[in-house]
């Protein structure tokens, strides 16, 4: 069955190389431009993975990753968090009830490769 | 390197907020003991653009502000328009280790903030100050009603790092929650482990003079 990656990215190039990139390998993909459009999305799409980047207007990717965590629906499926600043480690640098850390940051510019590696680690 | 830090405090004045955000970025990675890096960060502090804010608290932090200056340009950040400035603010002032005590009061008002994880940010803060942090024990044991559990279970661990077990207003309070048939099995496992420890704690905090240690 072809595994489903929500992208939530405020940047259309992104967006759409990663949208590119996912679809060539394989993967069932939709985008996101902003945390509460995501939101809306995930319940209708139900990934199997997020790629979620952090500055983004409206909710940020700080608020949506909190927000999935305190969702019984959604809270266990896997994040890659995608960012130009990586200093945005500290939201997440002490595990808390609500928010344990994100599974993977990727900082930008990345490597489609690494990318890919590692969103294979959480689905196959 | 002056030349170039020059540059990326013209580049904080830049149209573009992409622009400004990475000139603020790059100040915190080059911009140690450089009173032109500094003084520019904290007027970007007023950035129109959230996270361009964002960016020059994320390098002040960086570049280890000290406290007074903490007080004086990071406490106002505690009432940004945006969420995660504010949650920033809250984790640059836990820097400060014992330091942070000073913004205490600034703290306990922000246990008002009307985003959750804002106010679970705090109390966790407040818990790491920890006895200098006493002063807020009130306004956390209002936050154990708080409607979002994440914020009630933060409170709860604030104040058991601080309390003692002469400090009976809490205990009673924390057995009360224990014997709710209300209170969701988290809190009352939470605050099994928070009476615990208090029991165990050997500290009597400066608020309980009297009592012999």
């Amino acid at each position: 069955m072809t595994k489903k990656i929500l992208i939530i990215d405020d940047e259309e190039d992104v967006r759409t190389y990663l949208n590119s990139l996912l679809t060539n390998n394989g993967y069932h993909t939709k985008v996101a431009d902003n945390g509460e459009d995501g939101f809306r999305k995930l319940t209708e799409f139900f990934p199997d993975l997020i790629i979620l980047d952090i500055i983004m207007p409206n909710q940020s990717g700080v608020g949506f990753y909190r927000k999935l965590k305190k969702s019984e629906v959604h809270k266990d499926i896997p994040v890659i968090i995608l960012s130009a600043v990586t200093q945005y480690k500290d939201f997440f640098a002490h595990d808390h009830q609500s928010a344990p850390r994100p599974q993977e940051f990727l900082e930008k510019p990345f490597s489609p490769q690494e990318l890919l590696k590692k969103i294979a680690t959480y689905i196959k | 390197m002056e030349k170039a830090i020059v540059q990326l405090v013209c580049d904080l004045e830049a149209k573009d907020p992409h622009i400004r955000f990475a000139a603020a970025r790059t100040l915190g990675e080059c911009g140690e003991n450089n009173a032109h890096a500094y003084n520019a960060l904290i007027e970007t502090l007023k950035d129109t653009v959230w996270f361009v804010r964002l960016a020059a608290l994320q390098s002040l932090k960086e570049l280890k502000l000290d406290t007074p200056a903490i007080l004086q340009y990071i406490v106002p950040m505690l009432h940004d328009t945006h969420e995660d400035v504010r949650e920033y603010a809250v984790l640059t002032i836990n820097d400060q280790g014992p330091e942070a005590t000073v913004a205490v009061p600034f703290l306990i008002e922000a246990l008002s903030d009307p985003v959750w994880y804002v106010r679970e940010r705090v109390a966790w803060v407040l818990g790491q100050i920890g006895t200098n942090a006493q002063e807020a024990r009130s306004s956390l044991m209002r936050c154990l009603t708080d409607d979002e559990i994440a914020v009630r279970l933060a409170s709860l661990e604030a104040l058991g790092s601080m309390c003692c077990k002469y400090d009976t207003e809490v205990l009673t309070t924390l057995n009360a929650i224990i014997s709710n048939d209300d209170q969701p099995s988290p809190m009352k496992e939470k605050v099994k482990t928070v009476l615990t420890r208090i029991k165990k704690a050997d500290k009597t905090p400066n608020s309980f003079p009297l009592i012999e240690k």
